[in-house]
This record gives structure tokens, sequence and C-alpha cells, in this order.
């Protein structure tokens, strides 16, 4: 799938939280139109997806279980599967362990900065 | 890691993205309606009064333009460093579309140098968040407001972006007419917290024209009673142009007389 002006967002998540999409430019909201998460070799991890602003979190985005060895992707058919809010940043945690995840996004001028 | 859900939206798909859309090639469906045609009577109003033209013969032309790569602004357009998506977005102040691919290095790609010649150009932009200003003369910037000019410290009016142009289907706001032996200059503001390289498409209408001298058709133009394309050029900027050397006749101010045409286009009234 070719999506033009596209960006990646990826990073490691595990139980501390890790920044996947840096802060939103102001006036600006991130459209993602896809999710990979990368395959595990043992144990099963929940990840959960979030945005966030000023260290609290706002919105749970997404919340997959992953198995070992069973690939898990959102998104990719160029939809767009969510949206995080201008000045948020897109996080994500894991139960246990860690996962690599990777976010495939795009800016758009914002219609609902969120105080 | 434990989050409260409570108060927590949960985000459903959206609508479609335009950019599932098959859309080979450039999309002039939406400048078809605007594009002046053979034919067609086109009004240049000047700061100084009106040129009245007709079409003859016309081209379309495609022009994939890298301001980059071509010299115009070599190292793109900065970073936003902005916190209110207002101030310290990335600028590069407004310079002419030079290239320094072909032999002659031009200044500006897009300068008309036959006095017969007119363009209408319209153009698409990439990426969409880059806003691209205009000015012309490159020093008259264009689409202000009264009370505060456009500039590096305040790029929030004035602009047309790639989500309103976009690259494969240039908007007809994105007009812009060039007569003869006048430059032009585009200016960026970059909102993205990384540096961009712009990538323009320029659609140009390029046109013979020759000036209209039936004092009869200017007149009903300026009645309303036969139709015509006016065409602001260099918005409300006072700039000085060339018109009598261009067009070989005075301009003709809006309220002139039947009797003032005729003297000016130096035929029987």
């Amino acid at each position: 799938m070719t999506l033009r002006g596209a960006d990646t967002g990826r990073a490691v998540v595990g139980t501390a939280i890790a920044t996947i999409i840096g802060s939103v430019p102001p006036a600006m909201e991130a459209e993602i139109y896809g999710a990979q998460f990368a395959n595990l070799t043992s144990g099963s991890v929940t990840v959960e997806i979030f945005e966030r602003r000023s260290g609290t979190v706002t919105g749970v985005i997404e919340a997959v279980s992953l198995q070992p060895f069973k690939t898990e992707k959102k998104g990719f058919g160029g939809n767009i599967i969510a949206k995080v809010h201008s000045e948020h940043e897109l996080c994500g945690s894991a139960t246990g362990g860690s996962v690599e995840v990777t976010i495939l996004y795009r800016y758009v001028p914002g219609r609902s900065r969120i105080p | 890691m434990t989050i409260d859900k409570t108060n927590i939206k949960v985000y459903l798909p959206a609508a479609p993205s335009i950019y599932d859309k098959n859309m080979p090639g450039i999309d002039v469906s939406k400048l078809e309606p605007v594009m002046l045609k053979e034919n067609y009577l086109v009004f240049l109003i000047f700061p100084q009064g009106f040129v009245p033209l007709k079409v003859v013969r016309r081209e379309l032309v495609f022009y994939q333009y890298d301001p980059v790569k071509e010299g115009m602004i070599p190292n793109g357009v900065p970073a936003s460093t902005s916190s209110d998506g207002i101030t310290n977005l990335g600028y590069v102040a407004p310079t002419r579309p030079g290239s320094n691919k072909i032999g002659a290095q031009p200044l500006n790609v897009l300068r008309v140098t036959e006095n017969d010649r007119l363009f209408q150009v319209f153009f698409g932009i990439d990426p969409p968040q880059l806003r691209v200003f205009f000015a012309m003369p490159p020093e008259r910037n264009q689409r202000q407001i009264d009370v505060i000019e456009w500039s590096e410290g305040y790029p929030s009016h004035g602009w047309i972006d790639g989500f309103t142009s976009p690259i494969d289907a240039p908007s007809p706001l994105s007009e812009i007419i060039i007569p003869p032996n006048i430059d032009v200059a585009f200016g960026f503001a970059n909102p993205l917290p990384y540096r961009v390289h712009p990538l323009l498409m320029f659609v140009i209408n390029r046109m013979k024209v020759k000036v209209v001298k039936d004092v009869e058709t200017i007149v009903s133009v300026l009645e309303g009673r036969k139709p015509a394309a006016l065409k602001t050029i260099g918005g409300l900027a006072d700039f000085s142009y060339d018109i009598t050397g261009t067009y070989g006749i005075r301009p003709i101010p809006l309220d002139a007389t039947r009797t003032e045409i005729a003297q000016i286009l130096g035929v029987k009234g």
C-alpha cells in the first residue's frame, strides 16, 4: 500500500510507558492508518496503545493481546483506524516483556483541540 | 500499569481517506470551470486600470517543480518549533521559483517573456501540511489582511496548503494570472515538527492573447451584458507595470466612458 505523506512511528513497548509518536503539533491531529506488533517468540503479552498529554493519559486507542508466533496487524487498508489529538503523544505499555510496535500515521489540520 | 478508563473515548474507524481512491495522473476536473478557453474575454485589472484581452490560442502544460532540487530553497522548509500552532512555524520567505538544472539557470521558471502571452497557473502542493504564500511582484506579498501582514512571525493567513490544493488535484483557489515580464515568488510555512522537502505541481494554461479593440464589446462587458473573466493582477498592492510597453495601449479606468475608451484604443467610438 502506498500512502502519500505517511510517516512511521516505532518504539519498543514494555511495562514502562513508551512514546511511539511524539507530541503532535498544535492545530494538527495524527491520523493512524496502521499498527503492526512484532511477533513474540514466547509468552503472551497485552499491549495497550493510548494517547497522553502532559503526562496524563486521555484515551485508549487500541488494546491487543499478543500470542507467540501470531502476527498482529491493524489497519493497513488505507483507512483511518484512529486519531491522536493535537498536543498529545501516542504511547504504549505492555503487561509484561516487551514488543516492538510500528504505527503508520499522517498529520492533518486538527479540528478539535482538547484543552 | 493500570489506566483509569473513566471518561475515556473509544475511537471507531473513520470514513475512508481520500487516498484510498485510485487517482492516477493529475485531476484537473476542479479547474475546468475556471479555465480560460479560446475566444474567452479576459480583462486584466492593474492598479492603473484594465486591459481588455481575448484568448486566441492555448495549451495546457503540466510542470512538476522541485523547489529543493532546482535550487529555489536548497535546504527545504525548516521544522516547526511552535507550541501554539501560530508562531515559530518553519518559514521560508517568498523566493522566485528558479532552476539551476538547465543552462540558462532562469531565476523564475514561470516568467512570461512574449507580450502576446498570458499564463493562468494553478499549483498542487506536497506535503499536504505545507502552507504556500504568494507574492507578485516578488517584493509585494499577496493575500494580506489590513491590520497585519503575514510574515515569519505570523504565517496565519493568506496561504493555501496541500489539503486545499493536493499535488494531484490542484484547486482553483491556487490560481495565479501571470502577464508578461513580471516575476512571482512563493513562500512556505511548515507546521510539522520536522523539516520538509516541498514538491509543487504547476498546471499552466498557456495562452496567446490579443487586445480587444472593439468599444462595443468592452462597454458590454463593463455593463454586464457580455461575460468576461475579470482578473485582478497583483492583489491590492500598488506596483508599477509598463502596460503601454506590453500591450500597446494605455490602461483603461473602470469608470471610463465610451468616448474615453475609444480614445485610449485609438478607434472610432
